[in-house]
């Protein structure tokens, strides 16, 4: 062998990580510093013989004046305060429910995670047919039951974003389910013995135990859910597009817009980065969280 | 760890019949939209477009034929099997041999770069898309299967390397010791002992991030065309002017949920390590 033991001890470990770090920086970092430039920059591809001019930081002031993106952000954020707390809620209720010792729960375990292999445009295009007025099957029930003639909840500017929480709700509630459900299992025992010799009732049991000691689990599925609902576009793209008018379209749906409808690549980069920037944010508090839990074990 | 079941005992079993009804709700609910989509994929035409729900009928093979003779859908299936699986081993080969790194050896940094390559993963996908979409463009490289396979590659890089770290570092060092005690070279010892003693976290890990890269939808819109459209895209394009055929949706949508379901029921209990990035088991 060319190398002494001691020196290939020295080298082998950086040369298992070189392959992940070279595909890394030229897939992710690149394209990143790429764009950065490109954000400075003003560059229709409607009209790509200008090329690209340079106008400084231009395009950020623009975004934060611009209403479409403002309200874009608004709807994100709207979007997210529906969903994810009643995600939330449902999910840790349901997982509680599961964690009894009841015959059938490992079958109603099993089954309730499906919705989160559904291929998200699968999952938009299913609600879109389920809330259809005339041949969707929640206003074929609503008629047969004569409740009501049929609600049109995807046509209305001010209903939309409730039906699109809901498709959220229904795919991602397994989501926190899994995660809290995993999280009561693994609980120690014996602090539980003890608040019940104690005679707790199973509200201060929940609320002073289960609660606290759950809390490293809560914190990394909320802010895992944060971060996703905040970049949600395959189920928006075939379940509303956007629509009706702006009323569903998230920050992601309208750079997409801005990027790939109307051209404006350097503008687009720009309002992509601002997202990137809040991303980063919350990915920050996220990875703080995960590093205790890490060191925790 | 002594699991929670046993303070049961000690407390009043719940009244069942409560919970059962709860269990039903909670089926209903998350179940309906699969289940309707699948039997809707297998009505005939005049059926779909009923006023009344529909629940029994005979069933007919007509939409899937018409998806696969019309929309081709097949094809874009097979590209996004193809892409998939060469994904899939790029991402596991490169993030398998970086996750022994960080799980056996002193690194400068180590706890640094791992994070990093963590957070390479939260990007938000359209933040990428636009310099990804120009740089392809000038390499020539749209809608080719070369540049999702790369993509998809490097966002399942993450994952890999948290999922089979926290599997390597479960494996004693004492037998590596050993091995290498017997002349085994390091990189011996990687692939003879630590690695057939992890296979099947490796499978595990290699059908989550499978099913990840089919699901994609983004990038596979902006980047190719006609050559290398993956299924969801054309899924997506079943969405035209004129409406949507919700016969032919459903049943792509079920030839391509089918698979995907199997797949779940094979890494079941792997799948919250890979949702948390391997910080809950």
């Amino acid at each position: 062998m060319a190398f002494s033991m001691k020196t290939q001890k020295k080298i082998f470990p950086y040369l298992l990580l070189l392959p992940t770090l070279v595909l890394l920086i030229c897939i992710v970092i690149y394209p990143l510093i790429y764009s950065a430039n490109l954000s400075l920059h003003s560059y229709d591809l409607k009209k790509f013989t200008q090329g690209m001019q340079f106008i400084g930081i231009q395009n950020y002031l623009d975004a934060l004046k611009d209403t479409q993106f403002l309200k874009a952000l608004k709807v994100t954020f709207l979007f997210m305060l529906i969903a994810i707390p009643i995600e939330f809620i449902l999910g840790l209720a349901i997982a509680l429910l599961l964690n009894k010792d009841v015959r059938g729960s490992k079958t109603v375990r099993t089954l309730v995670v499906i919705p989160m292999m559904v291929t998200p445009i699968i999952v938009g295009l299913q609600w879109r047919f389920l809330f259809n007025y005339d041949m969707g099957l929640i206003n074929q029930i609503l008629r047969l039951f004569h409740v009501s003639q049929g609600i049109n909840i995807l046509g209305n500017y001010k209903y939309a974003l409730f039906g699109v929480a809901l498709a959220d709700i229904w795919q991602w509630t397994p989501f926190v389910i899994l995660l809290c459900y995993s999280g009561l299992r693994s609980l120690p025992v014996e602090p539980f013995e003890a608040i019940t010799i104690d005679g707790a009732t199973s509200w201060q049991t929940f609320k002073y135990l289960t609660i606290p000691l759950l809390k490293p689990i809560i914190v990394i599925t909320v802010l895992l859910r944060t971060m996703d609902a905040f970049r949600v576009y395959d189920m928006i793209y075939t379940l509303t597009f956007g629509g009706p008018g702006s009323s569903t379209e998230t920050a992601s749906f309208f750079v997409y817009r801005v990027s790939f409808k109307i051209f404006q690549m350097g503008y687009g980069a720009a309002l992509s980065y601002i997202l990137l920037i809040i991303t980063i944010i919350i990915a920050n508090i996220f990875v703080k969280s995960l590093k205790r839990v890490w060191e925790g074990q | 760890m002594p699991s929670i079941n046993r303070k049961r005992k000690i407390r009043k079993r719940p009244s069942n019949s409560w919970v059962w009804i709860g269990y039903i709700v909670i089926l209903v609910f998350f179940l309906t939209p699969i289940v309707w989509t699948i039997l809707t994929s297998f009505k005939p035409q005049d059926l779909i477009h009923s006023v009344k729900p529909v629940f029994f009928f005979r069933p007919s093979l007509f939409n899937y034929q018409d998806v696969i003779q019309n929309s081709y859908i097949l094809k874009f299936f097979y590209n996004s099997i193809i892409i998939s699986i060469v994904a899939c081993l790029i991402a596991i080969v490169f993030g398998t041999l970086a996750a022994y790194s960080f799980s056996r050896f002193k690194i400068k940094k180590r706890e640094d770069i791992a994070f990093w390559i963590l957070s390479t993963r939260m990007l938000p996908a359209i933040a990428s898309v636009i310099p990804i979409y120009l740089i392809a463009s000038n390499l020539g490289l749209l809608d080719t299967y070369t540049i999702l396979i790369l993509l998809y590659a490097s966002f399942n890089i993450p994952y890999v390397v948290w999922i089979m770290r926290g599997f390597f570092t479960d494996i004693p060092r004492e037998i590596e010791e050993a091995a290498q005690v017997d002349g085994c070279s390091l990189f011996g010892v990687f692939w003879k002992i630590v690695l057939p003693l992890s296979v099947a976290g490796l499978v595990s890990t290699a059908v989550f991030i499978f099913v990840l890269s089919i699901n994609e939808f983004i990038f596979a819109l902006i980047l190719t065309s006609i050559k290398s459209k993956t299924l969801p895209v054309a899924i997506a394009a079943l969405i035209t002017d004129r409406g949507i055929q919700w016969g032919q949706m459903c049943a792509s949508g079920t030839i391509l949920l089918i698979p995907l379901i199997i797949f779940y029921a094979f890494i079941q209990k792997q799948l919250v390590r890979g949702l948390t990035f391997g910080a809950i088991k």
